[in-house]
């Protein structure tokens, strides 16, 4: 009798064990420490302007950050101190950036002192395009071709290239009032790249239309070219339908970045490109924040609009 | 007589061996199991009086020379009797022997006895796991599995449910896992929950992760050498078992003669037959015409050999099992508008074949000639096909059919000579040379589109992937292990090894070097350095073993990964049967290569080398490990102390970070113990530190970019995820219990085993993978995903 009771009671454990046990979640504890964040991307011939925040743990639910306010703040600027505003928990710099100069921050908050050194890279020279070429294709995809030309300068240089569309669309409101809307967006663009040491990964903010790839950026070092003239040729969609309501309008702007600036910005897009594939290597992103997080670098550009 | 090996070579050695020894003669023959016939792999025979001695080679074959005089020759095994032969020794001698198994050896009568004793060899990090034990240890739903026994081992990592092996902080594609000498590439089945190893078919295991004999090359971190049974000489015998989720059968036995001997052995899956009552319901609720789903795998092993004479031996082995899902579906409708039907067709296999065709030759009593063809295939297939036709009210016909299939693999066909030499008992001697043809298939994959749209018709077929790529991989190696006065004992070999892919010509030169010296009669001190190259690795989710991972060559810019490894260590014989070995080592992997941040393990073949970085790593720690192979309770408890890294140019930004098989602490437990004839009982115990993941641990907010109109939150808002670095967090620790309870009995035609086993025995929510989810009051919490709980399981084999 005792036996049978012992039998049933280890099947009641073993069955009630399986039932409760499958592929449970458990709810696990994160060491939760937050730091001090600094960003500031700034260009040259532009104010400078940054502000400091608080990490917040991966679990937080916030949708915003604690913004420092109480914080020692000095930037240089070829390590002369530069002065500052503050307004609304941002720093601004007084004067514009000047391409090719050094500039550091130093900030103390609690005892703790952040920092981070950048160089402006200076500017890019003798930038022309040539849109002479026609447009190609039939009604159903057409597409035209820029020449894009500038010098390299010394040393090693990385630069962006981006292409701005902007649009301004002319209407009539409800009230009958004449009215005007603008629209900027990057267009995508393909590039002529062969010789060209480029720097997007193939993940990196684009996307793939049928046999080629389509950059919303486009990042290339000097290698090969360095203190030469740099020719490259992209290629962009042109849409069937024009509407004579809208003024459209063009820039390519080519920028030379920093170090810093290219590798924040590429690790960045890349670890929000992937975010949610389960199968995606998780990207750590850059920071060159000394005993923080963030970013801290800037870039100088130069535009031509057609 | 004009196939023989050249008989140049022959005069050479046998000029050499007989100068050697001059007034000497040899003693040789073959070991089996007086039973089954079965060759025991490392058998020792040894002068009783002078302690001299050898150990079988892995054909059971053995040889020693001795000088002209009378001997009383030891032939002695593990978990058998021991027989003495007087021995007079006046001429070249044959003597095969069979020792009689004994199922629990007197544990008082082997005590000082001259087994085979780890303080004697040179080998270092090598483990013989019995398959007696094996036998009697605890299964996972019935199945008894050789690698899961293997991670077990001391210096072994691996993950819950995997078949994958991170050996002394390799990567699992660092393992040359071997089946009767013929490299198997995939070992798993249902995504690694099982390997492919069926026990019943097995006769000898043993693992090598450190001090690698030249023999071996090709992989890094360690070698798995299976030999597969050769079959019973004496009589028909088998086994047939039932568990939860397959059966088995295995039958061995003479064909004519004791000369030739044959074992065939299959074990295959009924989970998709038992499932189909309940596919024809739901066939029937969602009023199909037919519906087929299901999932099985299977595993087939035979092996034939023949002996011609004493001198020559052929044998014939092979393997191949496969996975296979597949759902069918036929649906068929009419209506007064049309009439048709629709069919679909999906599948997903992978599976290995393997064969090797051996010819053991005895040049003479001192030279055994071992030349194998053999035959490697790995094949990954997975495939979807649609098919749909209809006839309308005019009687018109439309028809469409596609269907895409995507192949992967590799073959590889390889010819290799061994020879073994044994001029002495100081010295044995062997060299061979091989080459393996690989042919890499990195994946096709093609599609058909076919209609007949009311006469207008296409049939047309596409295929696109990159061009299977053939390579050669040649070796050459040269070993001794020799004994130096009474107390050293050196391995010391070269494994030439060269690789040619496309126009990319390898070569690397690796000296291997063991040593044992004895400091007192039951201690001795070890030390061994190893090189090994490997010339092929496996991209592969780091996870799972999943079966679209993908074996690809070195290419001229991901370069063949360089192994240096350097071990030292202390192995005591201790009383009652105990053996005890320390040993500390530190390894090198150069031209490893590890995905890039941000990469997709779904990845094309034909652009992988854009997609990882090549790197090294470093892996040093210490092992533990405390067996006992005789008695009523045999076992081993194994300790590992270890650290492993990796280091990319730019990868954590060219900082070092653990790999995720860094394990701190790795404990394991294992003990059989024979209650009576009648009971006897398995345990093991596993403890591990947690894998490395990478998982972020903070967040904050984007910088705005300066002229860019792509701000942002462009794909993924506004916050960026901080990571403390690659593999920065550790998930928690990973401990197991498993028991298992066989009860035999004896019956009139053989003997019947009752197999309770309880996997994960107190239920140890063990971590799997973590992720972020939410919880009840919608707050963002960290989960773990466990897969096993305790699961009860049962067997029954019945030995005839």
């Amino acid at each position: 009798m005792i036996k049978s009771k012992v039998v049933q009671l280890a099947v009641c454990i073993i069955l009630s064990a399986i039932v409760f046990s499958c592929e449970k979640e458990i709810e696990m504890k994160l060491d939760e420490s937050n730091s001090y964040v600094i960003n500031s991307l700034f260009s040259a011939d532009s104010i400078m302007s940054f502000d400091i925040t608080e990490s917040k743990s991966v679990l937080s639910n916030r949708f915003d950050y604690d913004t420092i306010t109480n914080a020692e703040v000095i930037v240089t600027k070829n390590g002369s101190p530069i002065s500052l505003n503050q307004q609304g928990g941002k720093y601004f710099s007084s004067d514009v950036i000047e391409a090719g100069a050094t500039y550091a921050i130093e900030a103390k908050i609690s005892g703790l002192t952040l920092s981070a050194e950048t160089k402006i890279p200076s500017k890019v020279q003798n930038l022309s395009i040539d849109t002479s070429s026609a447009i190609i294709g039939d009604y159903g995809f057409r597409e035209k071709k820029i020449r894009i030309t500038f010098d390299d300068g010394e040393g090693k240089s990385y630069y962006k290239v981006s292409l701005v569309q902007k649009s301004i669309s002319y209407y009539t409101d409800y009230n009958g009032i004449e009215t005007s809307s603008e629209n900027e967006y990057n267009e995508y663009f393909t590039v002529d790249g062969s010789r060209l040491d480029l720097i997007n990964s193939t993940d990196d903010f684009g996307t793939v239309f049928g046999d080629d790839f389509y950059y919303n950026e486009l990042y290339f070092s000097d290698l090969g070219f360095e203190n030469q003239t740099i020719n490259l040729v992209i290629s962009f969609p042109i849409y069937s339908y024009e509407y004579s309501y809208e003024d459209k309008f063009y820039s390519v702007i080519v920028s030379k970045v920093s170090e810093d600036y290219l590798l924040y910005n590429q690790t960045k897009n890349q670890q929000q490109y992937t975010s949610g594939d389960p199968f995606a290597q998780p990207t750590l992103v850059y920071s060159n924040i000394n005993n923080g997080l963030g970013i801290f670098a800037g870039i100088s550009s130069e535009f031509v609009t057609f | 007589m004009n196939s023989y090996p050249p008989k140049i070579l022959v005069l050479i050695l046998t000029f050499f061996s007989l100068s050697l020894t001059a007034q000497k003669f040899t003693l040789s023959g073959y070991l089996s199991d007086s039973e089954t016939g079965e060759k025991l792999i490392g058998a020792s025979v040894y002068d009783k009086k002078s302690l001299k001695g050898t150990s079988a080679n892995i054909y059971g074959y053995y040889s020693i020379t001795l000088p002209t005089d009378t001997y009383n020759i030891v032939f002695s095994y593990v978990g058998y009797s021991k027989i003495e032969k007087k021995v007079v020794l006046t001429s070249d001698t044959e003597l095969n022997i069979d020792l009689s198994s004994s199922s629990t050896l007197d544990e008082v009568k082997i005590v000082g006895d001259k087994m085979e004793k780890i303080t004697e060899t040179t080998k270092m990090g090598s483990i013989n796991i019995p398959m007696k034990q094996i036998e009697k240890m605890p299964t996972f739903l019935g199945e008894r599995d050789l690698i899961k026994v293997a991670q077990m081992l001391p210096g072994v990592q691996s993950s819950e449910g995997s078949s994958g092996m991170y050996v002394r902080g390799g990567g699992p594609d660092q393992n040359l896992i071997l089946l009767d000498g013929v490299p198997v590439y995939n070992v798993s089945h249902l995504f690694g929950f099982f390997s492919v190893f069926n026990s019943d078919a097995v006769s000898n295991v043993e693992l090598i992760k450190g001090g690698f004999p030249a023999r071996y090359g090709g992989r890094l971190s360690s070698v798995l050498d299976i030999r597969m049974k050769e079959g019973n000489t004496k009589k028909l015998s088998g086994t047939a078992s039932i568990g939860l989720i397959s059966s088995k059968l295995t039958l061995e036995g003479p064909l004519g003669s004791e000369n030739t001997s044959f074992i065939i052995s299959g074990r295959r899956t009924y989970i998709d037959i038992l499932a189909q009552p309940f596919i024809k319901i739901a066939a029937r609720n969602d009023g199909l015409e037919s519906l087929s789903a299901g999932y099985y795998f299977y595993d087939f092993n035979a092996k034939i050999n023949h002996k011609f004479s004493n001198k020559s031996r052929l044998y014939l082995s092979a393997y191949t099992g496969k996975d296979k899902a597949y759902i069918r579906s036929k649906d068929k409708y009419s209506n007064s508008f049309e009439s048709g039907y629709e069919e679909q067709n999906n599948k997903l296999g992978w599976g290995n074949l393997t064969t090797a065709l051996r010819w053991n030759y005895l040049l003479t009593p001192k030279l055994f000639s071992n030349v194998t063809l053999t035959y490697s295939q790995y094949k990954f297939d997975v495939g979807i096909g649609y098919e749909s036709e209809y006839t309308n009210s005019n009687d018109e016909t439309n028809f469409e059919e596609f269907s895409s299939e995507y192949i992967s693999g590799i073959d590889d066909i390889g010819l290799r000579w061994d020879i073994d030499y044994l001029p002495s008992p100081n010295h044995f001697i062997r060299f061979g040379v091989s080459n393996i043809f690989h042919k890499f298939t990195p994946g096709i994959s093609s599609t058909k589109i076919a209609y007949d749209d009311f006469g207008e018709s296409i049939d047309t077929t596409l295929s696109v992937g990159s061009d299977p790529l053939r390579t050669s991989e040649l070796g050459l190696y040269l070993e001794d292990d020799m004994k130096i006065g009474d107390k050293l004992k050196v391995n010391a070999g070269i494994h030439l090894a060269a690789f040619a892919v496309d126009n990319q010509f390898y070569f690397n030169p690796q000296p291997r070097l063991a040593a044992n010296y004895q400091v007192a009669s039951n201690t001795s001190v070890k030390a061994g350095y190893s090189r090994m190259n490997q010339y092929i690795h496996l991209l592969t989710n780091v996870g799972i073993g999943l079966p679209t991972d993908l074996w690809v060559p070195v290419t001229d810019s991901i370069e063949p990964m360089i192994g240096n490894q350097y071990s030292i260590g202390l192995a005591q014989n201790l009383n009652n049967g105990f053996e005890l070995s320390v040993e500390g080592y530190y390894k090198t992997m150069q031209n490893i290569i590890e995905y890039k941040d941000g990469v997709s393990f779904l990845l094309q073949a034909d652009d992988w080398q854009n997609k990882v970085e090549s790197g090294d790593g470093w892996a040093y720690g210490a092992e533990v490990f405390l067996q006992k192979k005789t008695g009523k309770t045999t076992g081993w408890l194994g300790y590992t102390l270890s650290w492993t890294n990796r280091q990319f140019e730019n990868i954590n930004f060219g900082e070092k970070f653990p790999y995720r098989y860094d394990r701190r602490h790795d404990v394991s437990f294992a003990i059989v113990h024979d209650f009576s004839k009648k009971f006897n009982m398995g345990l093991t115990w596993v403890f591990g530190t947690g894998n490395s993941v990478t998982l972020p641990v903070a967040q904050y907010g984007v910088a705005d970019n300066p002229v860019s109109l792509s701000n942002n939150s462009f794909f993924g808002g506004n916050t960026i995820k901080h990571y403390e670095g690659r593999n920065a967090y550790r998930m928690p620790s990973y401990h197991r219990m498993d028991v298992s309870f066989n009860f035999v009995k004896q019956k009139k035609r053989g003997e019947a085993i009752w197999n309770i086993s309880f996997y994960n025995a107190y239920n140890r929510q063990n971590p799997f993978a973590l992720y972020f989810g939410i919880d009840d009051r919608g707050g963002q919490v960290l989960k773990q995903i466990s897969l096993f709980p305790l699961i009860p399981s049962f067997a029954y084999t019945f030995k005839f």
